[in-house]
């Protein structure tokens, strides 16, 4: 009985051993495509791998996408973070840079104004927007008298109007209730600066003669009284000869850019109005 | 309690005016048109009008017109005398028109700012040689008579409910009346 199935053991092991001959010696240096059978086990087996493969990127995927990206975005934030200290710092640097630039060039005013000077900073504009007006943080307390003329590196910026402990009211020369005598640099032609409550100023009593150039700068005369002489205004931006009319009629763009007032310097006069009242 | 309310309110209201006026010579645009074109003062003014009477509207209004006065480099007293003509177009607005509802709101206030620039230039003439107009003045006139003209009776509901005020009420004559009667 031990025997018989010893013996049939033996005969089917023989059988897949050629049947597995068989199979090799009938594909050996063919490639032969799927058989029926084989097909038939693909089309069961493969929706699994797919699905398998479908559920491992998934995974995959979701770890990358999500668990990662936590780390990511926590590092993202902190990034952000130091960008917009770094963009802080930056800006603070530029506007000290700036700061610095302008007291540079206030100081190198300074000298040519060769003149006891009292540096002041815009802490406000005209309400009202109609007139042209600023407020400055000095007042008495730091010498400063009415009439005392205002400047800023780039030129003449008006004078004080009103004044009181601490504070001072600037009377800026666009406002149309200013007026600055004035002289042609090249020509030494006079006139009489007025504002217009704009960007730009006229002059006013330039003879028909005079000899006026577009681009030509307009410096204080030192007449009026108020203003040293020499002092820049601005450059004559249009020339208009009406006929029929004494004087020429001409527009003046201001060295000052009023938009952009920061730091000023009231130049300490002997004979302001504000003395003789003291 | 709510003579307590009153007077808070009154106070915000003249602080809110002097800051508003100080926030106007730092942010507003000198050469363009800003949201401080809109004039919050008059709206301010024709609420007090119309909610605690003559004497608080015409106190406010004269002593917002001076602190004006006091930074500007106008002419000295014009913006007092501006505001007062603010608080006489209010009152004679008011006599045409129904103060309490929204049209009559905002048919006041924008006459009263037309009114206003209307005198503005009309002393100005008299007192300048020349004056020159800019874009920008008329822009802003015009978003000024709109714009505020329009917000008014958003302003004057926002108001009510700071003051605890229901808007059925606030429209109906006699509220505060009714109010004070209450408490």
């Amino acid at each position: 009985m031990k025997g018989e199935k010893y013996f049939r053991k033996i005969w089917i092991s023989v059988f897949f051993i050629c049947f597995v001959l068989l199979l090799l010696s009938s594909t050996s240096g063919l490639r032969q495509p799927w058989n029926p059978a084989e097909q038939l086990i693909v089309e069961i087996t493969a929706p699994f791998q797919k699905l398998i493969r479908r559920t491992v990127n998934f995974t995959k995927d979701f770890w990358l996408n999500y668990f990662y990206l936590i780390d990511v975005r926590h590092e993202n934030t902190l990034l952000k973070q130091e960008i917009n200290s770094f963009r802080r710092a930056n800006s603070r640097y530029k506007e000290l840079l700036t700061t610095h630039e302008r007291l540079r060039k206030l100081l190198q005013f300074k000298e040519v104004i060769r003149r006891p000077v009292i540096a002041a900073q815009v802490i406000g504009l005209d309400p009202t927007g109609w007139f042209k007006s600023i407020i400055i943080d000095k007042g008495k307390r730091a010498g400063l008298k009415w009439d005392m003329p205002v400047v800023n590196a780039s030129g003449v910026v008006g004078r004080i109007v009103s004044v009181s402990t601490d504070y001072a009211k600037v009377l800026l020369i666009i406002d149309q209730n200013s007026a600055v005598d004035c002289l042609m640099q090249q020509s030494r032609d006079r006139g009489m600066v007025k504002g217009l409550s704009m960007d730009a100023c006229k002059m006013d009593y330039m003879t028909k003669s005079s000899d006026v150039a577009v681009g030509e700068m307009v410096i204080t005369s030192g007449l009026g009284g108020i203003f040293p002489k020499g002092l820049p205004v601005g450059r004559i931006s249009r020339v208009k000869d009406v006929s029929g009319e004494f004087f020429k009629e001409i527009e003046v763009s201001p060295s000052v850019d009023f938009s952009k007032l920061e730091e000023v310097l009231v130049i300490q006069t002997v004979n302001s109005r504000g003395q003789e009242s003291d | 309690m709510e003579e307590n309310r009153k007077l808070s309110f009154c106070l915000a209201a003249w602080l809110f005016g002097v800051l508003l006026t100080l926030l106007k010579g730092i942010w507003s645009d000198p050469w363009g048109v800003s949201i401080f074109d809109l004039d919050l003062l008059t709206i301010l003014t024709a609420y007090l009008f119309l909610s605690f009477g003559r004497i608080q509207a015409g106190a406010f209004a004269l002593g917002q017109g001076l602190l004006i006065d006091i930074f500007s480099s106008g002419l000295h007293g014009l913006f007092a005398f501006l505001y007062l003509s603010v608080f006489w177009g209010i009152y004679l607005g008011s006599l045409f028109f129904n103060l309490r509802t929204a049209k009559g709101q905002i048919m006041i206030v924008s006459l009263v700012i037309s009114f206003k620039d209307i005198v503005f230039l009309t002393v100005l003439s008299l007192f300048y040689d020349s004056i020159v107009f800019s874009k920008s003045f008329l822009s802003a006139s015009a978003i000024s008579i709109i714009g505020a003209g329009l917000i008014t009776p958003i302003l004057f509901i926002f108001f009510n409910w700071l003051r605890g005020i229901r808007v059925r009420e606030a429209g109906t004559p006699g509220s505060e009346e009714r109010i004070k009667s209450r408490c």
